[in-house]
Formats: structure tokens, sequence, C-alpha cells
């Protein structure tokens, strides 16, 4: 992703390690990061760059500087939000919720009807009783951060 | 026992994966057992929003499967696999954020005594034994098919908490398609990223990502691409960008093809799942 991404995961330590800290909180790049794991796996100086992109990421939030890409970030509050209410990820409340968030409505409607119509996007999702132990879990996660 | 998680994408736009999942193990006589009252491990969503939550997740599910007497999870999803196997990892290296995640997994659903083993379909399915029966019962329908293994990130990386095998020349799923006759082509693009999550967000920055990929297999002289991750799976078969030249291979689990060679009953529902159909490669190799 680095080629397409406005910071490369070497460049934002450097930025880190100079406390660059606006520069980096505001770039594209730790929201562009697909989590491939591959800074991590391969770093000769050991340093794990997928933690320090995910704690940027939180940080951005934390801060209350808002994400340089808003559609990713959205998307991820997307995907725990049904995981919170339902305890599984639910691929069209999912969607409902990203779309009216990002006003993306008609984006890949042609691939989301054919996925649809061959029963890989369930109208009622998936739950269980585990989702009150993950909505807590996550409540407390929360209040101890 | 061995349980099954399947996590959220199996039962959805992974269903194909399930479904081939169960039916092969069904047919090499190795019993799955769903693991009770299952949740979402967070994937790639969690960890960008909090580690302590990155662990907590996926480690309800490992207490879950303890509690059921399970000692060992087969996971199919890479993404599912990659957070079980890092929220055990964090709990063996004592972490903070694995310390605390099991503090309140502890306060929620039980304590976790370390005792389920994580384990990938394609190390079941490559083991010797396990091997030896396959390549004894495939019917080598496969022999004129020509494809590219492809493994994606998460099944590997981060190689010491997560990979069964060498993560930057994995071998399990070439070493199963060989068994069955298939012809396994050689490409350096493996463990190259698909794009992940970003599929819906970003669909641009996939769109070159998975062109590369398939750009790589048509030049292997593949015919088709196998995959073992349902968000690889997806991209590959869906991604195409408007503009793209050449081929467009279609994308298949490797659990589908074992059961076509096993002739497992009623595999040919899993074609008509696909986005990108593989009737027509597979009917052009003799397979209908």
């Amino acid at each position: 992703m680095s080629s397409s991404a406005d910071l490369s995961i070497g460049e934002i330590i450097r930025l880190c390690l100079l406390g660059a800290r606006d520069e980096v909180l505001a770039a594209k790049g730790i929201w562009m990061c697909t989590g491939c794991r591959t800074c991590q796996d391969r770093c000769p100086n050991e340093i794990d760059g997928c933690r320090v992109k995910d704690a940027l990421c939180a940080l951005t939030k934390e801060t209350g500087r808002l994400p340089a890409e808003q559609k990713i970030s959205r998307f991820h509050a997307a995907f725990l939000g049904t995981v919170k209410y339902l305890g599984r990820a639910h691929e069209l409340s999912l969607m409902g919720w990203y779309k009216l968030r990002t006003k993306t409505y008609l984006d890949q409607l042609p691939l989301g009807l054919k996925m649809f119509f061959r029963g890989k996007l369930p109208l009622f999702p998936s739950t269980t009783k585990g989702r009150r132990s993950v909505a807590k879990i996550m409540k407390r996660v929360r209040e101890r951060s | 026992m061995t349980g099954y998680y399947p996590g959220c994408t199996l039962h959805t736009t992974g269903k194909e994966y399930d479904l081939s999942v169960r039916a092969v193990f069904s047919a090499l006589n190795i019993e799955l057992n769903e693991v009770p009252d299952w949740t979402c491990c967070g994937a790639t969503s969690a960890h960008g929003d909090n580690e302590v939550l990155s662990y907590a997740l996926p480690l309800r599910n490992l207490v879950q499967a303890e509690k059921a007497g399970i000692n060992r999870v087969v996971v199919p999803c890479a993404a599912c696999y990659n957070t079980l196997c890092q929220a055990d990892a964090a709990i063996a290296e004592d972490s903070g954020a694995g310390r605390k995640a099991a503090d309140i997994v502890a306060e929620t659903d039980g304590e976790y005594g370390r005792g389920v083993e994580v384990v990938h379909p394609l190390s079941v399915l490559s083991s010797d034994d396990v091997l030896i029966e396959i390549e004894k019962r495939a019917d080598k329908r496969l022999s004129e098919l020509k494809v590219v293994t492809y493994y994606g990130c998460l099944l590997a990386r981060p190689a010491q908490r997560v990979a069964f095998e060498d993560s930057i020349w994995p071998q399990s799923m070439d070493t199963i398609l060989t068994a069955m006759g298939a012809q396994v082509m050689k490409w350096s693009y493996r463990t190259d990223c698909c794009g992940g999550s970003l599929g819906i967000s970003r669909p641009d920055l996939v769109t070159p990502l998975a062109g590369k990929l398939q750009s790589a297999a048509d030049d292997a002289d593949a015919d088709m691409i196998i995959t073992a991750c349902p968000l690889c799976q997806s991209n590959l078969e869906s991604k195409r960008a408007a503009d793209y030249e050449g081929r467009w291979l279609p994308t298949m689990y490797f659990t589908e093809l074992i059961g076509i060679a096993l002739d497992v009953p009623r595999w040919r529902r899993w074609l008509s799942q696909h986005i990108v159909s593989p009737r027509s490669v597979l009917r052009a190799v003799g397979i209908r």
C-alpha cells in the first residue's frame, strides 16, 4: 500500500521519532494500511509497525482529530457497531450503517446485488446469546482504556 | 475433541468456503464440532480500534471452545485464524494488553487455560496422514487444471505468532494440490496483499492490487487462482477495475478443489456461489 499512501510505514515511524504528532496523526497512510503485517514480520530493527499504526489510529480518535480517511474509519466503526449489537458482523446492517454515514448509496451496487442474489448477504443476522458478553467486553475495554 | 470456528464471513460472503471445509472434513472422517455460542473475532477492525479489544474478542471464543472440551479448533478464515492465534500468543507472552484482555474475558465468560490449539485447515489437510488419504482417494480429474496458489497475508504473518510453515514461501496448498494431480504454476505473489478489508471503503485502492495479482497469475499461465482466505477470494474475484485489460481468472478455495477431487456430495452447489463462475474453466478440463 505504500505506493498509494502519502507516507510509508518507515516515514511514519521516523515522524514519530521526531515527535511530529500533528503531521503523523493527519496522515492518510495510517488509515490506508491494510494490516498485511509485512512490516511487522520483516523489520530488521524489530519495530512492530502494525502496533504503531494501530496506536496512531486510536490516538487520532482519542484526541478528537478527524481521521484523514473518513470512509475507512467509518467502515471500521460500522463493523464494530454490528458486532456490538449482534455479537457477529452482519454485512447488510454494516453496509446500511456505512452508507448512511458516508452517503455512498450507489457505490458498488451491482456487486452488492450479485452477492445478495447468491445468498451471500443474508437479510437476517446470524446472532447468538454470546452477543451480551461481546457488548460487555466492548464496554469494559472502553472504560478501562 | 476437534472444534470448528467458522467466523462471521463463512456464514455470508464466504459461504462456499464453509460448505467445502465441512464437506471435505466429513469425507475424511474428521469430526468438526462448532464452538458453542461463538462470536466475532474482531478481524481487522478491532485491532485498529484498541489492542485490548483485539485480544479480548477472539479470546472469548477460545474460552468457549475450552469449556466445550475442544482441544484443537479448526479456523478456515485467515483473519479469524490470525486473531485467535495472536490472542493465544498474547496470553502466553503475558503481555500487558493480553493480561487486560484476559481479566475482562474472565469476568464475562471465564478464565482461559491455554488448552486450545488453533489450527488452519491447510495445516490439517497437508499433514502426512491426511495427505496420504487425500492422495489415495483423489480421482485425478484435476490433472489438466493449471492453478496458482495464493496464501495472502494473515496465514503467515507475524510468523512467530501465527505461521505454521515458512511465511515467505508457504507450500501447504501447493503440496495438497500437487498430491491431487493439479498443475501448480510457479509465481512470486503468493503472500502479496490483496487489499484486505478496504474493499468497501476504498475499492480504488484494492483494484490495482487485485489487478496486479490477476495479471501475475495470467503471466504464470494459470487458469485459476486458489486461495484460503474469504477476503482474498472476494477481492480477487470481484475487484476488477473497469479499465482492466487481460484475462480475469476465477478464484476458488482450496477446499473446493479437494471436494471436487474426492467427489463429495453436492459440490456443484458451491460453484453457483461464485461471482466469477469457475464452471467454464472446470468444464474445459473435463470437470462437469
